[in-house]
């Protein structure tokens, strides 16, 4: 399960694919994937091949990238066109002994790909912005957020091995506009309420779902969220749970929408299942506040 | 941790703690990076600001440089001021020392630009 070091090779394939994104990254935005997602009628992204792609074809570089990403990962990563996904999310490595009380997992790259480009081409809502990452783990939507030019990432996290990783996915990506803080985001989020309450524009979020021992997690860390932002949130939920969810967003007073259907590839070490993983229906949420 | 970040940090989740602000900056180790200059966020993210806190926090560690003691009138269209604040507020970047609790001292280490504000059970 453990990933291995970064090594020379991997950081020379970074940089180039950063290099390539640099360029790029315009175009992309224009053309994004967020195209395809429409309120009316939900897309469901993940495991269906039929999706359409933002219509940029892989050289061998970023290729190679995703094939290294998929020998290196822990096995979810999805072999699906996404020029953002496989440029950039596969080049960040992921929890080491991930801690299965603490739901550590790395969101995909492909369904993290189209989260954010969804988030800036139809909401601008990261370029220039001060965004908030909660639960952040190894960085995998901090670091999408800071390559499309937020204004600074801020990144919470309990977990100093997470942090850590998170730390080095920030300097292999050479990005300079992230910070993080290591807390409980449930317990002593040390961010001035009275004074600075909702100083962020932007709050970013895949929460721990919850299990038996920890049902409803999730839903704390949206109350977080909420509390955070002074625009909006961007989360994902179990679609088990869509009801609730909603009902919840508006009993504080916020907006929800549901803006893609998911299909999430769990690692299976949180289902205890014979099988590697365990496709979930998940939400992909925004939040109004 | 850059002093954007320290600007909204507080340490009044602890028991006892009433407001918990601003924490006071030891710093060991400060970097200065570049960070891709934006205007707009700057001029955004100034009234959000504690003014006198963010001077104090630079001056503390030594890296005031030339921040006016005031903010500037219509500072909004003053690049040269905006750049200054920019380089304050996201360059400079405290990599390791703590940070201080003004009411309590209790201390929090920050190590490789990450402050840990995780408290004890027996604190909150
Ligand atoms: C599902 S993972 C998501 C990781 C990362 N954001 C991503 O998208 O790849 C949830 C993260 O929340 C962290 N976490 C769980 N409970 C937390 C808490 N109370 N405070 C802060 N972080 C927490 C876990 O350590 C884990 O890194």
């Amino acid at each position: 399960m453990a990933f291995p070091q970064p090594n020379a090779q991997r950081e020379l394939a970074n940089r180039k694919i950063l290099e390539e994104l640099q360029l790029k990254k315009q175009l992309l935005l224009k053309q994004g994937v967020a195209s395809t997602l429409n309120a009316s009628a939900l897309p469901v992204l993940g495991s269906t091949p039929t999706q359409s792609t933002d219509g940029h074809s892989m050289n061998s570089l970023q290729r190679a990238a995703l094939q290294t990403a998929n020998t290196q990962s822990t096995g979810f990563f999805i072999s699906q066109d996404s020029s953002f996904g496989n440029l950039i999310l596969p080049s960040i490595s992921g929890f080491e002994k991930p801690k299965v009380l603490l739901e550590q997992y790395v969101t995909p790259p492909h369904l993290g790909s189209h989260m954010l480009y969804t988030i800036q081409s139809q909401y601008g809502d990261l370029s220039g912005k001060l965004v908030a990452d909660i639960g952040s783990g190894c960085g995998a939507l901090s670091v999408g957020a800071a390559v499309l030019d937020a204004g600074l990432v801020v990144g919470f996290e309990i977990d100093s091995d997470a942090l850590d990783i998170f730390s080095d996915n920030i300097s292999d990506h050479e990005l300079t506009n992230v910070d993080a803080i290591q807390c409980n985001v449930l317990k002593d989020i040390p961010i001035q309420y009275v004074k600075f309450g909702k100083v962020f524009d932007t709050v970013l979020m895949n929460p721990p779902f919850g299990t038996k021992h920890n049902a409803g997690i999730d839903m704390k860390f949206l109350d977080v969220a909420l509390q955070l932002s002074n625009n909006a949130v961007y989360s994902l939920h179990k679609t088990s749970t869509r009801q609730h969810v909603i009902k919840h967003a508006e009993s504080l007073g916020a907006k929800a929408e549901v803006l893609a259907e998911l299909r999430y590839d769990l690692p299976s070490t949180y289902k205890f299942h014979k099988k590697s993983t365990v496709d979930i229906e998940v939400d992909f949420y925004r939040f109004l506040v | 941790m850059k002093l954007l970040t320290h600007n909204m940090l507080t340490s009044k989740c602890m028991k006892g703690v009433s407001v918990g602000y601003p924490l006071g900056i030891n710093a060991s180790d400060v970097r200065v990076s570049e960070v891709d200059f934006n205007p707009d966020f700057i001029a955004r993210m100034i009234p959000k600001l504690d003014w006198a806190v963010l001077y104090n926090a630079a001056e503390s560690i030594g890296q005031l440089e030339d921040l006016p003691k005031d903010l500037a009138n219509n500072y909004e269209n003053d690049q040269e001021f905006l750049k200054k604040v920019h380089h304050v507020l996201l360059e400079v970047d405290i990599i390791n020392g703590e940070l201080v609790c003004p009411e309590t001292g209790r201390k929090f280490p920050i190590n490789n630009g990450i402050p840990n504000m995780l408290l004890n059970e027996d604190e909150v």
